[in-house]
């Protein structure tokens, strides 16, 4: 009897326990799109409500809806920042430790591209600077009450709204799910973007409880097979439209009868005050702003010092912060390393690799000459060995690298040369592609001519399924085209495409193959596709420019890398280089 | 006392523990835990202040007045439709009921500030600058019983939903506002003549929340349930963020168009 009372006890103690402290959001959730109607599929020119910086609007001028039909973009699902804002389908569950029952994750499933985002509810750090972003970013959880924060990091470039209007990789996503009585939930997303946002973008969306929810529900868009859509159209294409020349960006605010100029005012056009101008205007309408090329750059955020290293695949790491990224195939032969970061960097470096693995270092390949990606070769190659053959006879590791770089590092017999002999690649190839093979997997290294310079390497490991760019490809900043050396912007655009062709994204436009950049995090497809598209748009606007017989300090001020300079920084250089080449082209 | 009688006192005591129990805190205890006795003094979270609608949705349904029949979102039925499409501003004006969008169902959606304080310890006070509108939230008990008096704003019947973070003493209190509004006059959901019946029940939830930038927000929940003219639940949130002071505080006349 005694036990039943305490059975008795516990069960109505348990039902006792107001609802607030054992909130759960598990079950199936159907989406009330009852504001914001038209977000799943917004005009051109759609852009009252964001508190958009002038790069964000002149990123929106030039989007061609279009550009969603490149092979690269066809796959691409909702970013998490955005894709509860959809018309959505949504399972949440929780994943328990079997033992403790505490809650390890929450689990949200959306139908529309079939999205599984992971919440972690255990207290775990988000991951560092150099590890890869991904569609739905890396979020955290915590409960406040019957409020679940979720703060969400490492979330790849999307956009604010799906009109062209961008959000960059930086953006931070802070979430809060309310569940109200058993029916409703309330979502409320808060967007920080340092690069298209002047401030937080707030909005929230409401979902209702659904039973008898069947597995027809969930089974929409689950495969997608990336195939050109458009066929005839030169490789490498970007749609996109040149400053001034978008055709359709006054016909939202034609058909509504709203000012143009208040579509486009950003944060101010979010505030009550606004309405009195907005009256104004509609009385008398108010000619839009001329060019934005006044516009301040809002600043880039600071880089680490520290050496971070991320796994990239079973085999492969990446090394970051110790000057240019540098790439680690560790298996029972020994190392192969890809490039060696910068000279002041090499203690970090040597200490980061021995973390790695205590194996002797056999290969160091340079993807370049520059100083920033051979200045650890003295240091690597003496801490290697390489595997002894009758040919090869040199100590420590081999320098594997395209006979140009031999050629910068090295100088003619009397003269001084920039690096000192010990940083000399000890094997060169001169043709196009150097196999070999290591720990059981191919390796390939192939040149990509007239790119960054004439003697640019990439490494790609098959079986590991990554590639390293070096330079070639840097999500940091605008390439480094470097004239003197043979570089060119065509042939950046070329490498870049290249490269497209070689890496199979996994499904739903994310991993598969993974990248190493020459600088900045671990990358997929995703984010070499929008430095392709950055980089054609930029050489498309020279051109026209230059075509139109501009000079090169009216290119200049023209500013034709305006909205992407918050993301990749100076760009007097590159403009300089596109110039030049679109000129030399000509 | 036999090992029965035992039992069934023991389980009286269970019972009546777990009912204690089960009583919502907010409705006991002050913020400091200690006993209270009046809705504001359990108020598990602190409304009041100034806020500032931030108008990142349904901006062209919000800062200007949308065309007649453009309904976008709202779950309209056939006869909401219809009437939607007989809007007349002018006719709203003349007839001295400029106010029909600025009712409690509409209100909030608004673009304008909120002032929200407490009138007594059972009544909250909610003012809009828009429309110069006043709601007041009551709490406990019953509505009153329905009259022909309908108004803009109804009346509104308040309760406090939460208690103390994971239930451990010293867990820093959290809650939410629950509010039914009835006996409504006739309105909009929107300026631009998107009706709601004098048969609709509001329910609102408001819930409070930090945000970036050190911000405070309210997000207030909306439920209209109107058979008359909707097909369906019209639910919004609408989001607001806190202010200083009361420096922007600008009450303006309501408008038909």
């Amino acid at each position: 009897m005694r036990n039943r009372s305490c059975a008795v006890l516990l069960l109505l103690l348990a039902a006792a326990v107001p609802a607030g402290a054992q909130i759960s959001l598990v079950g199936d959730w159907s989406s009330r799109v009852h504001e914001d109607s038209t977000r799943n599929d917004p005009r051109i020119g759609e852009f009252g409500g964001i508190p958009l910086t002038p790069q964000a609007l002149a990123h929106a001028d030039a989007w061609d809806e279009s550009r969603l039909t490149v092979i690269e973009r066809q796959c691409v699902p909702n970013g998490a920042a955005w894709a509860f804002r959809g018309p959505a389908q949504i399972r949440i569950w929780e994943e328990k430790d079997p033992t403790t029952q505490d809650v390890v994750a929450i689990k949200t499933f959306i139908a529309t591209f079939s999205q599984t985002r992971t919440i972690w509810m255990d207290g775990r750090p988000h991951p560092g600077k150099y590890a890869p972003h991904t569609w739905q970013g890396f979020s955290t959880g915590t409960w406040r009450g019957n409020m679940l924060e979720v703060k969400t990091t490492h979330l790849k470039r999307f956009f604010h709204r799906r009109n062209g209007l961008p959000q960059s990789d930086q953006a931070v996503l802070t979430e809060y799910f309310i569940r109200h009585g058993n029916n409703y939930l309330t979502h409320v997303t808060m967007v920080e973007d340092p690069v298209y946002l002047t401030e937080p973008l707030v909005q929230s969306q409401n979902f209702v409880l659904v039973a008898n929810v069947t597995p027809a529900t969930y089974q929409t868009w689950t495969v997608c097979l990336a195939q050109e859509e458009i066929p005839g159209r030169p490789r490498g294409y970007v749609p996109h439209y040149l400053p001034g020349t978008n055709p359709y960006v006054r016909e939202y605010s034609t058909r509504f009868r709203l000012p143009f100029e208040a579509t486009r005012a950003g944060a101010e056009a979010m505030y009550p005050e606004y309405q009195d101008r907005l009256r104004r205007m509609l009385q008398a309408p108010v000619a839009a702003p001329a060019a934005m090329a006044s516009a301040p750059v809002p600043a880039r955020a600071q880089t680490q010092a520290e050496p971070e290293i991320v796994q990239v695949a079973t085999d492969v790491y990446m090394i970051g912060g110790a000057g240019g990224n540098v790439t680690v195939h560790a298996g029972p032969q020994g190392l192969f390393v890809v490039d060696a970061g910068a000279e002041m960097s090499t203690a970090q470096l040597v200490a980061a690799l021995r973390g790695i693995s205590d194996k002797p270092i056999r290969y160091l390949a340079n993807t370049s000459a520059d100083a920033d990606h051979v200045g650890g070769n003295v240091a690597v190659r003496a801490l290697g060995q390489a595997i002894r053959t009758r040919e090869y006879i040199e100590e420590g590791a081999v320098i594997i690298a395209h006979e140009t770089v031999l050629h910068r590092m090295s100088a003619p017999t009397g003269e001084r040369s920039p690096t000192p002999p010990a940083a000399w690649p000890t094997m060169t190839y001169a043709t196009g592609q150097q196999d070999l093979a290591f720990n059981g997997q191919a390796i390939q290294l192939v040149r990509l001519p007239a790119a960054h310079t004439d003697g640019d390497t990439v490494v790609f490991f098959r079986r590991s399924d990554v590639v390293a760019t070096g330079d070639i490809f840097d999500p940091t900043r605008y390439p480094v085209i470097d004239l003197a050396k043979g570089g060119s912007i065509d042939g950046e655009i070329d490498a870049i495409n290249w490269l497209l062709d070689l890496l199979v994204p996994g499904e739903k436009e994310e991993g598969g193959t993974m990248v190493v950049p020459g600088h900045g995090r671990v990358c997929d497809e995703s984010e070499v596709m929008e430095y392709r598209d950055m980089l054609t748009i930029v050489r498309d606007r020279v051109k026209a420019m230059v075509d139109k017989g501009m000079t090169l300090e009216q290119v200049k001020a023209a500013r034709p890398t305006f909205e992407y300079d918050p993301e990749y920084g100076a760009s007097e250089a590159f403009v300089e280089a596109v110039v030049r080449g679109v000129q030399v082209r000509r | 006392m036999s090992n029965g009688l035992r039992a069934r006192a023991a389980l009286a005591l269970a019972t009546l523990v777990a009912l204690a129990a089960a009583a919502p805190l907010g409705a006991q205890r002050g913020r400091g835990g200690e006993q209270a006795a009046t809705p504001r003094q359990a108020a598990p979270v602190d409304l009041t202040g100034y806020w500032v609608s931030v108008v990142s949705e349904d901006w062209r349904y919000r800062m200007v007045t949308p065309p007649k029949g453009d309904t976008g979102g709202v779950p309209l039925n056939a006869e909401g439709r219809r009437v939607a499409g007989e809007w007349d501003p002018a006719r709203d004006a003349a007839a001295g009921e400029a106010c029909r969008a600025y009712g409690a169902p509409g209100l909030v959606r608004l673009p304008g500030r909120i002032h929200i304080t407490w009138q007594d310890d059972r009544t909250l006070k909610i003012e809009a600058d828009a429309g110069t509108q006043t709601r007041l939230l009551l709490f406990g008990g019953d509505p009153p019983p329905a009259t022909a008096d309908r108004t803009w704003q109804g009346v509104s019947t308040a309760a406090w939903e939460g208690g103390r973070g994971g239930g451990s003493p010293g867990a820093p209190r959290w809650g939410t506002l629950r509010v039914v509004t009835t006996q409504l006059r006739p309105g909009y959901l929107r300026k631009n003549g998107v009706p709601y019946s004098e048969n609709t029940v509001l329910t609102e939830y408001f819930d409070l929340h930090p945000g970036p930038r050190e911000a405070t927000w309210i997000t207030i929940t909306t439920i209209v349930n109107d058979p008359k003219y909707l097909a369906q639940e019209f639910i919004t949130s609408t989001d607001f963020r806190k202010e200083p002071n009361g420096s922007k505080w600008s009450p303006t006349p309501c408008r038909a168009d």
